[in-house]
């Protein structure tokens, strides 16, 4: 979440102006995709397709047709997590400029420049997972009564990032209480330049549901 | 300069942020939330427009993170009032009222686009457009809402809507609401109805389950398929009229698909503006 003293004491970047910066300085995967400069603009392709020949992929010009390609996987199953390692291949988006760029990136990877930008330069707090599940109300109150493990099982198995999701975690599970148990890629919060990472700043409403499943389930065991 | 321009003027430093639903499991709920902030990007209205999901990316918690205005505009793509417009957006967003000040920035939190009165214009159009060259005087409007009380104050939503077109000079044949899972029942609409041709139309914010499949099925329009939904969408929209216990049936998809919903979003932030 936002800081609350942040805007007076670190002048909001400009989100134009990060991705800008990014791109000069040599950036140009973000998850799965590769970004190139092209005579027209900007290219983006699935990195998978970075050496296929144009005459092999579809050409997309709109920024909203970003969320098209998005929305349903190979198989056409739906994609309600952007940052599942599924996005489908054999398109390519070119578009003119960073502005326009960068709504088809938030289409792609939905706030992975703000949260990336927000991180960096110290105004987005994590949230610590079990603060997150404290606050639920209604049908997703019972998470707040998972414990420390309860918490790391159910994170390795929803958030695993080279199968489910490729944010990677900023946040511990209580203060003082770090997420220990993930591999190195799922919490390394700055991969190599070229790459911008999609960074979890908060649990999401899947964890918070899988969480509600597991306590469940938990509980329904012990009787 | 008028009031409009100046207003107008102001929107243009500002960000808007449109909260929606959205779903896990229906490709379709969120849909029209993105396509108002499209519609609502293109007209160059405001510095900047991004959506907000409960189920989907970005999530309510980081769409802060997208936007860089001082003043920030947030509307609630939901039906009605209650427990996600009262309690859940306020507290994932850290609002403290209609308007939260946090640094150098001002959060005004609008109405729902729902409760608007100018929802109104949309169900004429609506009722026009389905049933076009049909004299309103032979129609029945159906106004159709969830019901029970796990959808929050989406009956007095609804309710409200029914009196302000039987106030006006519409001049349908009787304008009724109904619900799928309270009286007065949809699955009695020709109980509840007397006109020649009734127009159904499905107070919900998105198309999912209950306009594609459990509300046709309650009519009679359509059989009872569960799992169908991926299969036939948008489909039983398509076959209208439907001949049916006597009567020419229209079926409308939900009222918050429909294009001017944009307006109904810029009224509402228009009412926050004049409330300061």
């Amino acid at each position: 979440m936002e800081s609350p003293d942040s805007p007076s004491s670190f002048p909001p970047l400009s989100l134009d102006d990060a991705l800008r910066h990014w791109l000069e300085s040599g950036g140009q995967r973000l998850g799965e995709l590769v970004i190139h400069r092209c005579g027209e603009g900007w290219e983006v392709r699935h990195h998978s397709d970075a050496a296929a020949d144009v005459s092999t992929l579809t050409r997309h010009d709109r920024p909203e047709e970003a969320r098209e390609i998005a929305r349903y996987d190979d198989a056409g199953q739906y994609r309600p997590l952007k940052a599942a390692p599924t996005l489908v291949r054999g398109w390519r988006l070119v578009v003119p400029d960073t502005a326009t760029l960068r709504t088809a990136l938030d289409f792609f990877y939905p706030a992975a420049l703000g949260n990336w930008v927000a991180f960096t330069s110290g105004r987005a707090v994590p949230v610590p997972v079990k603060a997150t599940f404290a606050r639920q109300t209604g049908m997703y109150r019972i998470t707040g009564l998972l414990d420390d493990d309860d918490c790391r099982t159910v994170v390795a198995a929803t958030c695993d990032y080279a199968t489910r999701c490729r944010r990677r975690i900023t946040w511990p599970v209580a203060p003082g209480i770090p997420l220990d148990t993930l591999p190195p890629e799922k919490t390394d919060t700055a991969p190599p330049d070229h790459e911008l990472p999609i960074l979890c700043l908060e649990a999401c409403s899947l964890l918070v549901a899988a969480a509600r499943t597991h306590i469940k389930k938990k509980r329904a065991a012990a009787g | 300069m008028d009031d409009a321009r100046i207003v107008s003027d102001r929107w243009r430093d500002a960000a808007l942020v449109l909260l929606g639903h959205g779903s896990t499991q229906n490709p379709d709920s969120s849909t029209p939330t993105w396509q108002h902030a499209d519609e609502l990007r293109r007209r160059g209205l405001f510095r900047e427009v991004q959506c907000a999901f409960w189920k989907e990316e970005p999530g309510f918690r980081e769409v802060m993170h997208m936007v860089e205005a001082d003043e920030v505009f947030v509307v609630p793509n939901f039906i009605s009032e209650g427990y996600f417009t009262r309690d859940v957006l306020p507290r994932e967003l850290e609002l403290t009222g209609p308007v939260t000040r946090r640094g150098h920035r001002l959060i005004r939190y609008c109405d729902p686009v729902g409760i608007h009165r100018s929802m109104t214009r949309l169900l004429l159009k609506r009722a026009s457009e389905i049933a076009a060259g049909v004299p309103r005087d032979r129609i029945s409007l159906v106004i159709v809402g969830h019901g029970t009380s796990l959808n929050d104050n989406s009956t007095a939503a609804i309710t409200s809507q029914v009196e302000l077109i039987r106030a006006s000079d519409a001049g349908f044949a009787e304008v009724v609401d109904a619900y799928m899972e309270e009286e007065p029942l949809v699955a009695k609409w020709d109980a509840l109805t007397t006109a020649p041709n009734v127009v159904v139309v499905p107070f919900f914010i998105a198309d999912g389950l209950h306009s594609y499949e459990d509300i046709p099925v309650l009519l009679g329009i359509s059989e009872n398929s569960p799992g169908a939904i991926s299969a036939n969408q948008g489909e039983v929209f398509r076959r209208n009229p439907y001949s049916l216990r006597g009567r020419q049936l229209f079926y409308s998809a939900a009222i918050g698909t429909d294009e001017l919903m944009a307006d109904v979003i810029l009224d509402q932030v228009a009412a926050a503006t004049a409330a300061q």
